[in-house]
């Protein structure tokens, strides 16, 4: 025989105390001559007396801490929200007047003036003063000043934290991701600035650049000439040498642009760069590796990051084409950042999965990229890649997908790519 | 005046006037009763560690529009059985397979060592029955397992649960049945072992 759920809910609420004593009396009774609700009732107490016989858990030291922690870190990004500049805004008279929100929160104050600044037109001047309170625009004097008054007035303390509430409420707004080309723009106007600043460096040291230019070109070649004896020298059979190095920087100096290839868009703005192309050998290798990387983005940009790409090329082929006929150190500079940007953009597009480049390309590109370097340097024997220091005291330095060791007497110096985000080896030329 | 002389609405109104002092009087009132509803509810130390801070944390970014309409620890209660629940389905999402017996033993290890005149036998059987009682309790449905952690666990009134939860009074009065209920299916063995 089993038990109507009333009857069984309302042993429940009797074991609880929940019952009123006169429904309490009856359930008693009946419980007492029924001997299944009698069962019922004892069965609940167990499991309630199981329930509550569990032991509680202690509180560790630190959770009150642990939490105050928090709070203080949220009250200190407040305080670091509100120090930001640009903040401070010259709020109108009535700031008030069409929120509905801000109306609300005065509303039941009978001391709540017209202006929506308190009962008291000496408050008008402190609401100011809480809103770049909330800034972190007062001085000490003016806080204890502000403070003194919260403490009095109520209607300002509500005016305050409204103001938190409106805070709060904005900084939790979704934020939105920057779209592709976001960061482009920007390093187009950096790149444009420091193009004009290369550009006036480059007017004022003409004449010396030309000659400096000739015997950089001359010390360049002594320096592959002696760091690549040195390489010969110190690497060991399986690994690959730096007169290897030689001969791929010797070859890129030759290569030709990839032209069954390219892309219609690459092809355009190379089109145009070579129709006016002038016969240097280091320009047209640029030029080369330039359609290289387009045609590389071409293939794998798909959507929005192929039109991306595109703006991009088609924006420095529009500069370089302005630039042939020029200066040519200026040329390789709009190459470079050209190339800069594509390897930015392929990175980018990687990250975001629009890009799938696979792994020998992605390295392949990265070879052309330390090309650019190679070639665009004069004054020294630079190596662009990752190096890793060996037991024996060489470096192993990666370059795209060449490896060389260099003995660490012939590093100059080491430093962090500008523009590639890898180590700059400067090599020593040798005596 | 000392600020745990004071009652949570002065407690509040401090907090709220930017006494941070004041709000860590409350949490210290209720960090146990808070930690103890998490932990019966997700019967994982450490994850209830982490969402009763939440709690307390929430409470801290929501006192400014705290209004008093409710008692403060009403208010509290309601936004920790919110945040037991959300992190009780993330717990189900992510421990799908086998959690509960995982958390149980997490529960079961980190009982306090037994002193020497314990009888080793009875206290592993003692720990035994608190550990199927945990997962009892663990086990039951949302709405059921809420109403018996506030009876049971907090000592709430019915009319207090009702409350907390916004439901009305009866509907407390018959999840609570069925939350015994269940338990007392569940519990079973320990109840015939008992008798």
């Amino acid at each position: 025989m089993s038990l109507n759920e009333r009857l069984q809910a309302d042993i429940s609420a009797h074991i609880d105390g929940e019952l009123p004593s006169e429904q309490a009396e009856k359930l008693e009774a009946h419980v007492a001559k029924t001997p299944v609700a009698k069962q019922e009732e004892e069965d609940l107490r167990r499991v309630v007396s199981q329930v509550r016989a569990l032991e509680p858990i202690k509180t560790p030291r630190d959770f009150a801490a642990g939490v105050m922690t928090r709070v203080d870190d949220l009250v200190a990004a407040r305080a670091a929200r509100a120090m930001r500049p640009h903040r401070r805004r010259r709020r109108p008279p009535d700031p008030f007047a069409q929120d509905p929100f801000a109306q609300d929160a005065f509303a039941g104050d009978p001391d709540q003036g017209p202006d929506g600044f308190g009962p008291d037109p000496m408050c008008a001047p402190y609401a100011e003063d809480i809103s770049a309170a909330l800034d972190s625009e007062l001085t000490p004097d003016e806080e204890a000043k502000l403070y003194r008054h919260l403490q009095a007035c109520g209607s300002c303390r509500a005016l305050q934290r409204h103001l938190f509430e409106v805070s709060d409420l904005v900084q939790a707004l979704p934020r939105i991701s920057t779209p592709l080309g976001f960061m482009t723009k920007i390093t187009d106007r950096l790149d444009a600035e420091r193009l004009e600043e290369t550009r006036a460096n480059l007017r004022i040291h003409h004449e010396r650049r030309v000659w400096l230019t000739r015997l950089g070109r001359l010390a360049q070649a002594a320096c592959f000439l002696l760091v690549a004896g040195g390489a010969l020298a110190l690497t060991t059979p399986d690994e690959q040498s730096l007169a290897g190095f030689d001969r791929k920087v010797a070859s890129s100096a030759r290569s030709q642009r990839p032209a069954e290839s390219r892309g219609r868009w690459a092809k355009k703005g190379s089109d145009r760069l070579a129709a006016k192309s002038p016969s240097s050998p280091v320009v047209a290798d640029l030029q080369g590796k330039y359609d290289a990387q387009a045609v590389e983005l071409e293939t794998h940009a798909m959507g929005p990051a192929r039109s991306e790409a595109r703006k991009i090329f088609s924006l420095h082929a529009a500069k370089i084409e302005r630039e042939v006929g020029g200066d040519k150190d200026g040329v390789g500079y709009e190459l470079r950042v050209a190339a800069n940007k594509v390897d930015d953009l392929r990175d980018a597009l990687s990250r975001s999965g629009k890009l799938e480049t696979p792994k020998a390309e992605a390295e392949k590109l990265t070879q052309v990229h330390t090309e650019y370097d190679q070639v665009l340097l004069k004054n020294g024997f630079v190596l662009v890649g990752v190096a890793t220091q060996r037991n024996d005291g060489t470096y192993l330095i990666k370059v795209g997908d060449q490896e060389y060791v260099v003995d660490k007497a012939d590093i100059a110096q080491i430093d962090e790519a500008n523009t590639t985000r890898r180590l700059k080896i400067v090599l020593r030329q040798r005596d | 005046m000392e600020l745990d002389a004071l009652d949570d609405r002065a407690l509040v109104a401090r907090t709220q006037d930017g006494n941070r002092d004041a709000f860590c009087t409350l949490v210290e009132r209720y960090q146990e009763r808070v930690l103890n509803l998490v932990y019966r509810r997700l019967n994982d130390r450490d994850l209830a560690y982490d969402v009763a801070q939440e709690v307390f944390f929430k409470a801290y970014r929501a006192l400014s529009r705290f209004k008093g309409d409710s008692a403060f620890y009403t208010w509290l209660f309601r936004i920790t059985v919110n945040e037991t629940i959300s992190a009780r389905r993330k717990q189900m999402r992510h421990d799908r397979a086998g959690s509960l017996d995982q958390a149980g033993q997490d529960g079961e290890k980190r009982q306090d060592p037994p002193d020497s005149s314990f009888d080793p036998s009875a206290e592993a059987e003692r720990l035994d029955e608190q550990t199927m009682v945990q997962k009892a309790i663990a086990n039951l449905d949302e709405d059921l397992s809420q109403v018996i952690l506030l009876r049971d666990i907090d000592g709430r009134s019915y009319q207090e649960i009702s409350a907390i939860l916004q439901i009305p009074l009866g509907s407390v009065k018959s999840r609570i049945h069925r939350g015994r209920q269940h338990l007392k299916e569940s519990l079973s063995k320990v109840i015939e072992q008992s008798q």
